[in-house]
């Protein structure tokens, strides 16, 4: 009976070609929202450097709002409200705007506070040794900060991939929707099953490596 | 001379027909892909359905291609209106608020307000045995409208998902006592799940399933509205309808009724001006 | 249409608003209960973790890394639209707060985890010379430290998992996100989504600053 209606063979060979589409959609979107999220990631991180308080402070309120909003909200925003201003969004544009927005601002605090923990002695010397503040930034302060905060880095991407299956809601065809598709064809839970198991597959090596980073490094903030 | 002239008359000549049929760009229009048996997926990543036969057809003798989005229906009218779509392909129903602020053609399809229960519930037989039930519907749609405005009055408790069939399973899982939705949707859910049952139909709920337009796309409501009147004379509208509902439609249904006029009757955006389709 | 027509009309905001209003006060009841399970039970699986029992631990880990890699809005459909065919009928609320309460237990068993590990050997080593047992001891002196020092990622973890709230939509609960997605379409006006996005905002807005004054506050370097 539980194998029936969750591990039926026939429901899933039916389901399998949307099922793969979706996969493809899944993995797509995730190659275009990791770097959009970690650019403007970069982006909020090195404005986060500026002199002025007032832009400092700009920023933070930025970012705070865009981690306050849940990205659900914003996206269905995105894709229902902006078409009222005059703007046509397609689905994609959609995600990629809201991604950007949402997960750039998660990307932006953990870059952020690599950056500062970085010791100040080391943008000082390389200073000295007469690179310019953007070098200095680029060659030596960076490659530090990201690599001090790798696990929460991955760990936020981690939790970006997982992230694109709001797109469901918008009607992106990745592979949620199209498992829920392939449900309201069969009326059967097979197929949700079987992405959930997708998904599964496709996280848990990332999962169990960030589980072994977290373990070895003293616990940080997130 | 001569030669070079007849040879220059030749070629434009054979120009002509190719300058007089510069390729109109596609019609663009949208539906809700999980709205069976009017749009739903065909299993190929497209969509399949009474609307997109029908629409296809009419394309086909504006002699134009024909491009269907599928998107979640609560998400159309605001995609029209923002320019998106020519016009939408999802089975609009025309309501006075709506018809003030879009163009619709004619009703191409009669639908009412049906409910649907689980086989062995006993049948619905007024409002009264709907009193304190959850009734499940479509988001944004005119069903989740009437369960919201008789709700105080009826005791209801509204449940209102993103699409068709998970309405349907509420009322097969028990979460819901009936799901309203209208009377094609109904009938062909029942005819796919032997539980779901088709029941009580909603007197006085008769309405007109038009495709919209925007405010400022008169002329191209009027040319597929032209090709719709055609569709009805010839059959076809008929037999597109029985195919996909189960059953051929009367002489009295709006598949066969030609609507004077171009626009529903008495409704704003109705434009008295004589219909006179040239049939090819 | 001007912007502020279109996006800041009060007559649909005066229309909508209590629907909305009423949603603020579901996802709150929603994100409480979600909080309260999902720490309790991470509380509890790291805590049984730390007994050493090796199978118990496999499944723990199997669970956490289950709920660690699947989206929180696959769990919420599997377990709405997937368990009445193996006889359970959830509430579209009792399926989002299992799911999430689920993914925030997840999180945290790692996150207490952690911390019990950093609480290093030293300090079993000098509890257990001290001639205390395993339970005084974990309890007493190993939990209270680790707990200090994972405040600022649980706080953070869980303003993460509880803002999921927002996808209880998907299952008809009548929470902020669903109410304006009906008003946007009946209204034809995106005025609600305004509304639902400034709802949102007043409830996380200032637990987000009250997170980032938990960590300046609470860190351990």
């Amino acid at each position: 009976m539980f194998a029936d209606a969750f591990l039926n063979a026939e429901v899933l060979a039916e389901a399998w070609p949307l099922l793969r589409m979706g996969l493809v959609q899944t993995v797509l979107l995730s190659l275009l929202v990791v770097p959009v999220g970690v650019l403007g990631g970069l982006l909020l991180a090195l404005l986060s450097l500026a002199r002025s308080r007032a832009l400092r402070w700009a920023v933070a309120a930025w970012v705070d709002v865009f981690r306050a909003l849940p990205p659900l909200v914003l996206l269905v925003l995105v894709y229902a409200g902006l078409p009222f201003a005059g703007i046509e969004v397609s689905a994609w544009g959609a995600v990629a705007i809201g991604f950007f927005l949402n997960t750039g601002a998660y990307y932006g605090e953990i870059l952020r506070a690599g950056i500062a923990s970085v010791p100040t002695g080391q943008m000082e010397a390389a200073r000295s040794l007469g690179l310019s503040r953007a070098h200095a930034l680029r060659l030596v302060v960076l490659p530090q900060a990201v690599r001090n905060v790798l696990p929460d880095l991955l760990s936020n991407t981690l939790e970006v991939v997982k992230l694109t299956s709001i797109a469901a809601v918008v009607a992106l065809p990745e592979l949620l929707f199209q498992a829920r598709q392939a449900q309201s064809l069969s009326y059967n839970a097979t197929p949700i099953m079987a992405a959930a198991a997708i998904y599964f597959l496709l996280l848990w090596p990332l999962v169990r490596l960030l589980s072994r980073l977290e373990n070895r490094a003293p616990q940080r903030t997130t | 001379m001569p030669r070079v002239l007849l040879a220059g008359l030749l070629a434009a000549t054979l120009a002509l027909p190719a300058f007089a049929q510069a390729p109109q760009p596609p019609l663009r229009c949208a539906v809700d892909g999980t709205f069976a048996p009017h749009a739903f997926p065909d299993g190929r990543g497209g969509v399949q359905g009474f609307q997109v036969d029908m629409f296809r057809e009419v394309a086909r003798r504006l002699g134009r291609e024909l491009t269907v989005d599928s998107a979640s229906f609560s998400g159309l009218i605001p995609a029209l209106n923002a320019g998106r779509y020519d016009f939408l392909c999802a089975p609009v129903t025309v309501t006075r608020e709506r018809a003030e602020a879009l163009l619709f053609t004619e009703g191409y399809l009669w639908t009412a307000l049906q409910f649907g229960i689980r086989r062995g519930t006993p049948p619905i037989r007024s409002e009264e045995d709907l009193r304190g039930r959850t009734i499940s519907v479509n988001k944004g749609t005119p069903y989740e409208q009437w369960v919201t405005r008789n709700a105080e009055r009826l005791n209801l408790t509204l449940l209102a998902f993103d699409t068709q069939p998970d309405a349907v399973q509420a009322v097969m899982a028990g979460r819901a006592h009936a799901n309203l939705s209208g009377n094609t949707v109904i009938r062909y859910s029942a005819s796919r799940t032997p539980l779901f049952v088709a029941d009580w139909v909603l007197p006085g709920t008769q309405l007109h399933w038009g495709a919209p337009f925007r405010r400022d796309s008169g002329a191209l409501r009027n040319q597929v509205e032209d090709a719709l009147a055609c569709m009805k004379r010839d059959g076809t509208l008929a037999r597109i309808s029985e195919r996909w509902f189960g059953d051929r439609p009367g002489p009295d249904q709006a598949e066969n009724i030609i609507f004077p006029g171009y626009g529903p009757p008495d409704l704003p955006g109705h434009d008295a001006t004589p219909q006179d389709p040239r049939c090819g | 249409m001007s912007f502020a027509d279109s996006f800041l009309n009060a007559r649909v905001a005066a229309e909508y608003a209590p629907k909305i209003i009423a949603g603020m006060g579901v996802t709150v009841v929603l994100a409480l209960c979600v909080i309260a399970a999902g720490l309790l039970a991470g509380l509890a699986l790291a805590v049984l973790r730390a007994m050493g029992v090796r199978p118990l631990n496999w499944l723990i880990v199997f669970a956490v890394d289950l709920f660690r890699a699947v989206p929180p809005l696959v769990v919420i459909v599997l377990l709405y639209f997937g368990l009445p065919a193996a006889g359970v009928t959830l509430p579209g609320f009792a399926a989002a707060w299992l799911a999430l309460s689920l993914v925030l237990m997840a999180f945290a068993e790692e996150i207490i985890w952690a911390g019990i590990t950093t609480v290093a050997k030293g300090q079993w080593e000098a509890a257990r010379a001290l001639g205390l047992r395993f339970l005084p001891c974990f309890v007493l002196v190993v939990l209270p430290q680790a707990l200090r020092l994972v405040i600022p990622p649980l706080v953070n973890r869980t303003i993460a998992v509880t803002k999921g709230t927002a996808l209880a939509s998907v299952v008809a609960v009548p929470e902020i996100l669903g109410a304006a997605q009906a008003g946007v379409s009946f209204s034809f006006n995106p005025t609600p989504l305004t509304l639902a996005a400034l709802a949102y905002l007043a409830l996380f807005l200032p637990v987000v600053i009250l997170g980032r004054w938990v960590e300046r506050r609470w860190h351990v370097r």
